[in-house]
């Protein structure tokens, strides 16, 4: 028994000479924003995404627009002198190692902010742990109000989580709007995702609500199937005038090949993903006459002061690659959604952090509630203590596709 | 440090108390995030040893076994978001609800192996996804389910006390250490042995009596019990679970990680959580080629190390209970075989046969194999059946033993009717035999092989011998006794902890003989016991069938080796192409013109 | 639309569905008769084929460029999956080393197309057919692309039938899967054999893989891997190892789909699939057209 009482007894000097951020003290005294101040002179930041596997297509373009910015900023002498520095740990998308990405990261000390994943369902994991902690969590991609507004978007938001995605609400409401001004019968369409849901979910309510229209139909499909006759069979039968679409653009090709087929020839209109690369390259020129809704800011013509910008920083580090998409001189619509939405997120965050002078995460938070006004690449951005989402319906776009010569080309809608 | 010493260590009471205080001190000493981490090491080590008993011990492939984890996560995050049950009862309850269904998986289940199996598996996987992804208003479809009271999120109390990470940690550690304590006596009893049986040859389990159905609804259930308890532990982490969390990935993952860390033993699965727990986390600088890597690992890890990282640490799980300070206290001893002529009360009706066969035919899709054989076997005495290749003779055995359904006809044995019996059913009645090629599980070693021939005998019931009742542990004493005896009988103590598989030819048939005898046969039947023997070995077999003849069990007999034949057998009953030409003593049979003719230029060498 | 119509269209476009399975559960068959071995980065090889042929076209490689060199490099896999990840293993009583193996195989090639041509949704062009061309059959418009599909799917169930009735091939093939030992006895170079089934495998993925692709448009590092599991669905039903097995299995997995998707819930389609999958292989687990094999003692 002495051997065991002296192995207990190292043990309880390892533990007292053991390092001060053990889970046991910090999960103790885990008070929201115990983070003191780096002297360092250097300010970090978390992000976690989906740098591989099947949606990296989502975190690597935000990487690079956080990337973009970060260099902005250290080039011009970094947050009040300190140079801003990221770790970037991939979650491939997988709720379970956003989680674990998310742990690692706040357990740091120097971490001051995160960068959120770039799905519902790794949000939907993640934002809980970092509201229990308090840290400043901004959300880039994922749609889903819930990630932003869990009670719904009259209610108050995370205090922590600032949204700069294109949110499901937001989006939906342009589109019912749109369609219930211009149909009465309307079929609607939807991946069957927390994205295509809930989109769908909003659009039904607002045609119900403020157009007394009571969808024709009501479909979904599951993301990459190739044959949807049985879902556009029922919507041509029920004699709709327009069909309503909350889905990825590779579905939307074959969603619209399947309509000529069965000479279904009504208005196409969808989310975003209709200004996709894979939706023009997927239907050819079956895209004409699609209407989609997007974030505008890359659309107009000429860019905004803010948009050249950024077009031309990215341009100059990663050239014209798929992100920036098939036209050499602009870069593409879809962009908005995985690049400058991050690009935008780190800005804005850097911005606070700079108004705050300290990297207390209650500092942030209400420097960036009192952002007002940023010109951003998206959109403008003003925050308050009720509102933590930036994109709203103004900064939402209809554009259609139309036929210039012998190139397809997208112009705004009216 | 040669390998007895470091087992004398591993094994010692002191180390595991040493090496579980050392875990109990990780959120000391640890980060939150390495915290979480070690947790999900735990859950991944329920799950890496759910599918190690099924896959790892009962032989079953899976993969699906995300399905498990699955309904485990949801039944308890379910149970406790909508009723707000306590982690006990979630935990509780979520064990039953996926043995249950594990249980019920094991009919269509059992009636498929291998490629099969793969492929049902897999479509159970993607069935219990999609119910979680279609059934919204329950799971939360593909929104997930949120708002799990979670350690991370300080919403989760335990017994009403408000629980940190750290807390939970320790009650995860204490869970996966009393499942594994479990689960080490659970394969270390007959069950675990039971399951390598089938999992080496179904036919072969059941010659000894072990019931293959049996076996597989319990690995289904005990399996699917576990992953639920891994699921429920990582709803209760998360806090959030959605469907895209239990795809085939995940369950890919799952067999990954018992096929790298070792299956069929305890610590290689241990091992291959704990490696694909730590290392995608801590390499994240490799981010970018991951899941090549990963990828890769999965083509070569059967190439390179087809034991996992236990076979190459050399560390094998025996798989039976040795209280070595225990066993000094003298037991009783028995021998191997009671005699069966004082024990039998029908004893006084020894001219009654104990096994009869009646006109029995046996067709081989069109061809007739066996044509009306009728055979009767007296107690204590042995019958030669003999005959040229293909004339029947081990047809009539696996009539018998109930491999084949037989086309018509009847056998009974002891006035019971055992025509078209289940061959575990037969064995358990106390018809055992031996087959053409040994047939003892390969992995195991002398020692354990010859327990599985006690499997019949055992009484004990699973949960004694998963808690180690005295009972149970008092009973695997007796069997080893019994075992040790029959090891001096044939001289196989020197191989005892030897496995069968790397033994010689000889030895492996001497040891399934020896396990046929441990299951205290009423009847053995043995299947060309002699080939391929030294002759050394041959005296050995000689003196076990004297051995059971003495016990007063009667005993069938197959060979070719004419000489062999004629030294032990007191009848012989010879056929030819599935019809009975002589049946009578050894001197009658040379000069019946019949065997002679159907012998002729075919069996010289007899 | 009547409603009778409506069922019409409901099957006929299940045919067509039905015929990728079938063009993929082909790809099963000719391995499992000489190893008793279905690939399980069959799906994968589907998908790297069609983004090979893809990237040269992209490369400015004409389409009769293309092609063969997409087969080629895809045969060599078929024969380097069959040299490294099965032909070791397969001196294990149980399945679990190459199916995991494969497996790999699978995904280590699903990691590499998505480290090469990144994880985006590549528009694969018209091929033979346009997207939009279509034959009305009873005033039912089917994708021309599709019907292509479903006279190959039809034509390599003829030809391998041919194969295996008719050729020396496919005597040595049988041979081959009944006892590779006395196979090699009888003068047929076993090894040989077993190796070029996996090629010729290979080659049916490729086969596939460029007349799928422009059925979806749309190709992406995951694609293959989630129609493979139904082309398994499809050679389970018919009968892994028969020709027609695959033909009629795909197609009437393919009908199936669709009536329920029509007539219940689209969302139920694939649920119903797996469900089938096992009733099927729980009841007959040879499938409606495969011969059940004798267990030997």
């Amino acid at each position: 028994m002495k051997r065991l009482s002296l192995i207990v007894l190292g043990f309880i000097l390892l533990f007292i000479t053991a390092c001060s951020n053990s889970a046991i003290n910090s999960s103790t005294n885990s008070s929201s924003g115990s983070k003191g101040d780096s002297d360092k002179g250097k300010i970090k930041i978390g992000m976690t995404s989906a740098i591989t596997g099947p949606y990296s297509e989502y975190g690597e373009g935000n990487k690079r627009g956080v990337k973009l910015a970060i260099d902005e900023w250290n080039k011009n002498g970094g947050i009040n002198g300190k140079k801003i520095e990221i770790e970037i740990l991939d979650d491939q998308l997988v709720p379970d190692k956003a989680a674990t990405n998310v742990q690692q990261l706040i357990a740091d000390p120097e971490v001051v902010a995160l960068i959120g994943p770039a799905g519902s369902g790794p949000g939907l994991a993640t934002v809980p742990i970092t509201e229990a902690k308090g840290i400043v969590h901004m959300n880039i991609v994922p749609q889903t109000i819930a990630v932003t507004y869990p009670n719904g978007t009259d209610q108050p938001p995370r205090k922590n989580v600032f949204s700069f995605a294109l949110q499901n609400d937001v989006e939906a409401h342009v589109l019912g709007k749109f369609t219930g001004e211009n149909w009465k019968k309307i079929a609607l369409l939807h991946e069957s995702t927390a994205y295509g849901n809930s989109g769908i979910d909003l659009i039904t309510e607002m045609l119900e609500k403020d157009f007394k229209v009571k969808p024709v139909a009501r479909e979904e499909y599951n993301q990459g199937v190739s044959d949807m006759t049985s879902q556009l069979s029922k919507i041509k039968n029920a004699g709709a005038e327009v069909v309503v679409v909350v889905g990825l653009g590779a579905d939307l090709a074959n969603i619209k090949k399947g309509m000529d087929r069965l000479g279904l020839n009504v208005p196409l209109v969808a989310t975003n993903g209709a200004l996709s690369l894979p939706y023009v390259e997927g239907a050819g020129d079956l895209v004409l006459g699609t209407i989609g809704s997007m974030v505008g800011a890359l659309g107009q013509d000429p860019l905004s002061t803010e948009a050249q910008i950024f077009a031309n920083a990215y341009k100059e580090k990663y050239g014209v690659d798929r992100y920036w998409g098939n036209d050499k001189e602009n870069p593409q619509l879809f962009m908005s959604l995985n690049v400058a939405n991050a690009y935008d997120g780190a800005n804005v965050l850097f911005e606070a952090i700079k108004n705050a002078k300290s990297t207390k995460s209650e500092d942030i938070i209400k420097s960036l509630e009192s952002i007002k006004d940023y010109k951003g690449v998206n959109a403008t951005y003003s925050f308050s203590g009720q509102k933590h989402h930036a994109i709203s319906e103004e900064a939402l776009n209809l554009f259609k596709y139309v036929k210039e010569g012998k190139d397809i080309k997208l112009v705004p809608y009216k | 440090m040669t390998k007895s010493t470091f087992h004398k260590i591993t094994d010692s009471h002191f180390t595991k108390l040493v090496l579980f205080l050392l875990f109990a001190f990780i959120p000391f000493v640890f980060a939150v995030n390495d915290v979480q981490l070690f947790i999900f090491w735990g859950i991944n080590i329920l799950l890496a040893q759910s599918i190690n008993l099924l896959s790892g011990f009962a032989g079953q492939i899976s993969l699906g076994h995300a399905a498990f984890y699955a309904i485990g996560a949801y039944t308890s995050g379910i149970l406790m978001t909508n009723f707000g049950l306590s982690l006990v009862v979630t935990i509780l309850v979520t064990a039953l609800v996926n043995g249950l269904v594990g249980y019920l998986l094991s009919f269509p289940a059992g009636r498929v192996k291998e490629f099969y199996l793969a492929m049902m598996t897999l479509g159970f996987g993607f069935i219990i996804q999609e119910v979680a992804k279609e059934w919204s208003s329950v799971t939360g479809g593909v929104m997930g389910l949120s708002g799990i009271p979670s350690p991370q999120l300080g919403t989760f109390t335990f017994l009403g006390i408000p629980m940190g990470l750290a807390y939970y940690y320790w009650v995860v550690l204490i869970i996966v250490v009393f499942f594994l304590w479990m689960f080490k006596n659970f394969v270390q009893s007959y069950f675990g042995r039971s399951f390598l049986a089938v999992h080496r040859s179904e036919l072969s389990a059941a010659s000894i009596g072990i019931s293959p159905q049996y076996v597989k609804q319990l690995a289904y259930t005990v399996s699917a019990l576990m992953a639920g308890v891994a699921g429920a532990l990582y709803a209760h982490l998360m806090g959030y679970i959605g469907s895209n969390s239990f795809g085939m990935m995940q369950s890919i993952e799952i067999l990954v990680m018992g096929i790298l860390g070792g299956f069929g033993t305890i610590i290689g699965p241990i091992l291959g959580a704990g490696f694909l727990t730590f290392i995608p986390n801590k390499l994240q600088f490799i981010q970018e080629y991951q899941l090549m890597i990963y990828a890769f690992l999965l083509v070569v890890s059967f190439l390179i190390i087809p034991q996992g990282f236990a076979g190459v640490l050399n560390l094998r799980t025996s798989l039976y209970k040795n209280l070595k300070h225990k066993e000094k206290s003298p037991l009783p001893v028995h021998n191997v075989l009671a005699k069966r002529e004082i024990i039998d009360s029908e004893a006084n009706r020894s001219n009654q046969p104990i096994l009869t066969t009646t006109n029995v035919i046996k067709d081989f899709s069109g061809l007739r194999a066996l044509n009306g054989i009728s055979i009767k076997l007296y107690r204590g005495e042995i019958l030669g059946l003999i005959g040229p290749n293909g004339s029947g003779k081990s047809t009539l055995v696996n009539l018998i033993s109930g491999i084949y359904p037989i086309t018509s006809g009847k056998i009974s044995f002891e006035d019971h009717d055992i025509t078209n019996k289940q061959s575990h059913y037969i064995a358990n009645r106390g018809i055992i035999r031996t087959f053409q090629d040994p047939h003892n599980v390969a992995n195991m070693t002398v020692r354990e092989n010859l327990l599985l021939g006690n499997h019949r005998l055992y009484q004990s019931g699973i949960l004694s011998c998963t808690i180690n009742f005295k009972r149970s542990l008092v009973e695997e004493q007796e069997m080893l006794v019994k075992v040790e005896q029959i090891m001096d009988l044939s001289e196989l103590a020197h191989y005892a902890d030897d496995q069968v598989g790397n033994l010689p030819y000889g030895i492996q048939r001497i040891v399934e003989v020896a396990r046929a005898i441990l299951a205290e046969p009423k009847i053995l039947l043995l299947d060309e016991p002699a080939a391929g023997l030294s002759e050394t070995e041959l005296k050995l077999l000689i003196q076990l069938i004297r051995y059971v003849k003495s016990r007063g069990i009667p005993i069938v007999l197959i060979d070719h080796h004419m000489e062999f034949v004629a030294s032990l057998v007191d009848r012989v009953f010879v056929l030819d192409s599935g019809e009975e030409i002589y049946s009578g003593d050894m001197k009658g049979m040379k000069q019946n013109k019949q065997v002679i003719e159907a012998y002729l230029g075919v069996a010289k060498h007899a | 639309m009547s409603s009778l119509e409506f069922a019409l269209e409901l099957i006929f476009t299940g045919l067509c569905v039905g015929a990728v399975y079938s063009l993929i559960a082909h790809g099963f068959n000719i391995t499992f008769w000489t190893t008793k071995v279905v690939n399980f980065g069959h799906g994968p090889f589907i998908m790297f084929c069609s983004m090979l042929v893809l990237s040269f076209l992209l490369n400015g490689l004409p389409w009769i460029v293309s092609i063969p060199l997409g087969f080629f490099i895809i045969i060599l896999l078929g024969f380097i999956l069959e040299r490294f990840s099965i032909r070791p293993l397969l001196k294990y009583p149980t399945s679990m080393g190459w199916i995991v193996s494969t497996l790999g195989v699978g995904l280590f090639l699903q990691a590499l197309a998505s480290k090469i041509w990144g994880a985006q949704a590549l528009a694969f062009p018209p091929f033979i057919f346009k997207a939009t061309d279509y034959v009305s059959i009873f005033g039912i418009q089917l994708s021309a692309q599709y019907l292509l599909v479903l006279v190959m799917a039809l034509v390599i169930m003829l030809i391998m039938e041919v194969i295996i009735n008719k050729t020396i091939w496919g005597k040595a093939m049988k041979a081959v899967a009944h006892d590779p030992n006395f196979a090699r006895v009888m003068g047929i170079k076993s090894k040989m054999v077993m190796t070029l089934s996996f090629m010729i495998s290979a080659l049916l993925a490729g086969v596939a893989g460029i007349l799928i692709a422009p059925i979806y448009g749309t190709i992406t590092p995951e694609f293959g891997m989630n129609i493979m599991v139904l082309g398994f669905v499809a050679s389970v039903l018919g009968g892994i190892g028969s020709s027609k097995g695959a033909l009629f299995g795909g197609l009437m997995l393919g009908v199936i789909e669709k009536l329920v998707g029509g007539y219940i819930s689209t969302s139920a389609e694939h649920g119903v699939a797996f469900l089938i999958l096992i009733i099927i292989l729980a009841l007959k687990p040879d499938g409606i057209f495969g011969v059940k094999v004798v267990q030997k003692v």
